[in-house]
């Protein structure tokens, strides 16, 4: 019935190794030149380009049956050509499969860690460069709106983004375990590397009070700085733990940092107050026996894999929800779709059979004003026959088809006569 | 008035266990919201003090002189000390345990006005109910710093043994148990001081002071109550200690409860 197609044309981690998936990755300020260009292809009527450091995709709508979303898959071919990008790389899905496609992107079943919500701030992206560009206009706009839908309804019905799957937010939620809500707790992160910076940032965003102490103090210095926390010398590291209610340590040094007596010190110096200590430094930067002293916890990075793995096993067991979620509103927005679609064919209808109702009865006016009886059955004859015309010649040559039962029968359904006849009937 | 025949009691047991559902059902499907349920909870608890109330009213007494008077205004103090808790601590696990420990009580009320037996004389003294109506305050406190316990015996335990699997998940994280746990102990701790302090005034105005095994259970609970309070001064002291400390003292305040149930020499008043 639609006379578009709705194509996606991509590559991602799954299709492609990293190398090749690189040489396709295109910077924000990329984008727009490259929609405008793919715009210029023949027979595409809206396009939208996400790429993400996993994927990138081109959604194309184009005339049904042309070429262009060939076009499309070529010019992506070429732009690969020199980093190795193969024929095999590329997937290519259409209509209703590329429908879905997009669902399970937004729903983050087809990303590198399941259920993350970052690809639905990548895909919103997306869309608004393209439409900002000219590119996407109403029917995309429906389409990607109703794969946020969906994804909203993913993540509410089912439990396929809960659980922290990272071991630096996987390390947060371990201490909020442990020590509650981090609101205004100190925090002490050992280590300002890039899991120390990430633990100090998901710190931050609970609302901790952060300190950073570092080997280097001008590393330490700069990632407070950034954050908005606290710098301190790995020398006043005891002093620093004694002030802590949670310790995240993620150095990479070859000896622990903090001994078993270190923290009996503290302790005894923070009146056996709950102690948290986080310790995913490898190899470990806390000494095991830590964990024996009265109100400390200490979890390490084999019981943060132990987290991470469980997380990731429960959204496993997600899947199937999700993808009863997308093949539901795939539906739903295909049926949409066709409604929308005879919109215009429907609307043709009613403007011809309008003017022709006017054409009568300016003809049959004069007769009208004159008071004639016999206008009113006049006019609604001529109308009736007008009406009839071009439907009774086309019925005459669909008698002489194969399949002219099938279609009288269709007729019969369009304009409801067993219906009108079964009401003569009644009233007689 | 009693309750026998009473229809508000049956009601609220009604209330309570859809509460208790609620509470259930949220805890299971472990979504963020939840805000319904304290509401529809906080609703009960208002009508059943509006009930105690209009009884007290309509007795022309105090309403905590017979047993069933005292199973459900302990459900009544139990279901308002964990809703202040849970809006305190921002925490609402404990009432999966707490409510239906409160459905619990209100049934105990409504099943044994039957053998409503008339009042002794000076039970409906206001001192009297003084003495009984704080002593039903000290009882929530205790069952539900108790049931903190259990929870945060539950949690450290999965924590020690790298259990990370629901109750590490569902249960509210170690500190706040902690804080719950030593805050309604201390409620209960003094509410138990002034009850018994009550109960001895009433009991040196009737008779004089004599000392029985429910006054002297009482008064070591009073006390171990208070060590358990002051236990965390203690070097290498833990709060898993606490916890196993609170739920001995308990359950030894139920047995002694139990003894009075079946011995009535007990306790004289």
């Amino acid at each position: 019935m639609s006379d578009s197609s709705i194509d996606v044309i991509g590559v991602n981690y799954t299709s492609a190794p990293l190398r090749v998936l690189e040489t396709v990755a295109f910077g924000r300020d990329a984008v727009v030149p490259i929609l405008s260009e793919l715009k210029q292809i023949p027979r595409v009527q809206e396009v939208v380009l996400l790429s993400t450091c996993n994927r990138t995709e081109i959604y194309c709508r184009a005339e049904r049956d042309s070429f262009a979303p060939f076009a499309i898959r070529r010019w992506l071919l070429d732009r690969g050509a020199a980093g190795g990008l193969e024929e095999r790389h590329v997937y290519h899905h259409m209509d209703q499969d590329a429908i879905r496609h997009l669902f399970a992107v937004v729903c983050g079943l087809d990303s590198m860690i399941l259920g993350e919500t970052e690809i639905v701030g990548q895909v919103q992206q997306a869309l608004n460069d393209a439409v900002d560009a000219g590119c996407a206009q109403s029917g995309f706009i429906s389409l990607f709106n109703a794969a946020f839908r969906t994804g909203h309804r993913a993540r509410a019905e089912t439990e396929i983004d809960r659980g922290t799957t990272s071991v630096a937010s996987a390390a947060v939620h371990m201490a909020r375990r442990v020590a509650g809500e981090l609101s205004d707790v100190p925090a002490l992160v050992i280590g300002a590397g890039d899991t120390g910076t990430l633990v100090t940032k998901y710190l931050k965003d609970q609302g901790a009070r952060v300190c950073v102490v570092n080997r280097t103090m001008e590393r330490a210095r700069g990632l407070a700085a950034c954050m908005g926390g606290r710098a301190a010398a790995l020398d006043g590291l005891e002093e620093e733990l004694a002030g802590a209610d949670v310790v995240i340590a993620c150095t990479s040094s070859p000896r622990p940092l903090v001994s078993n007596e270190m923290v009996e010190r503290v302790q005894k110096r923070r009146h056996g107050r709950i102690l948290c200590m986080v310790d995913i430094g490898v190899p470990r930067n806390v000494e095991p026996g830590a964990a024996d002293v009265s109100n400390v916890f200490c979890s390490t990075m084999s019981d943060i894999e132990e987290v991470v793995k469980r997380n990731l096993a429960k959204r496993e067991a997600q899947k199937p929800l999700v993808a009863a979620i997308i093949a539901q509103e795939t539906d739903r927005f295909q049926r949409a779709r066709r409604t929308l679609d005879v919109g215009p064919l429907i609307l043709r209808l009613r403007d011809s059979f309008e003017e022709l109702r006017k054409e009568e009865l300016a003809r049959f006016a004069h007769r009208i004003a004159q008071g004639d009886p016999q206008a009113a059955e006049d006019l609604t004859r001529s109308l009736t026959n007008k009406l009839l015309h071009f439907p009774t010649l086309a019925i005459r040559e669909l008698a002489q088809e194969r399949d002219a039962v099938e279609k009288a029968r269709w007729l019969e359904q369009l304009f409801g006569l067993d219906k009108n006849i079964s009401q003569r009937r009644e009233r007689k | 008035m009693t309750y026998a025949g009473f229809l508000p009691p049956l009601v609220l047991v009604l209330l309570y266990a859809t509460a208790a559902v609620m509470y259930l059902h949220w805890f299971l499907r472990r979504d963020n919201g939840g805000a319904g349920r304290s509401i529809f909870l906080g609703a009960t608890v208002l009508l059943h003090l509006g009930w105690t109330v209009h009884a007290g009213v309509s007795l022309g007494r105090h309403p905590v002189a017979t047993v069933p008077e005292f199973a459900s205004f302990t459900a009544l103090c139990l279901a308002g000390i964990y809703l202040a808790s849970e809006i305190i601590h921002r925490n609402r696990h404990g009432g999966v345990f707490a409510i239906p420990a409160v459905t619990l009580l209100q049934l105990i009320a409504v099943l044994s006005a039957g053998s409503d037996p008339s009042l002794r004389p000076g039970l409906e003294q206001s001192r009297f109910g003084l003495h009984t109506g704080v002593l039903c305050g000290a009882w929530a406190s205790f069952v539900l710093s108790f049931i903190y316990a259990v929870m945060l015996i539950l949690f450290h335990r999965a924590l020690r043994r790298r259990q990370f699997g629901r109750i590490f998940e569902q249960l509210p994280p170690l500190a706040v148990l902690c804080r719950m746990m030593n805050r309604t102990a201390f409620v209960g701790f003094i509410l138990l001081g002034i009850g018994i302090g009550a109960g001895l005034v009433e009991m040196a105005s009737v008779r004089g002071i004599t000392l029985d095994v429910r006054l002297m259970s009482a008064g070591l609970g009073w006390l171990i109550y208070g060590f358990l309070l002051l236990s965390h001064l203690l070097p290498e002291w833990t709060e898993r200690r606490t916890a196993i400390f609170n739920t001995i003292a308990f359950v030894s305040l139920i047995l002694v409860a139990v003894g009075h149930a079946f011995c009535d020499s007990w306790h004289r008043w």
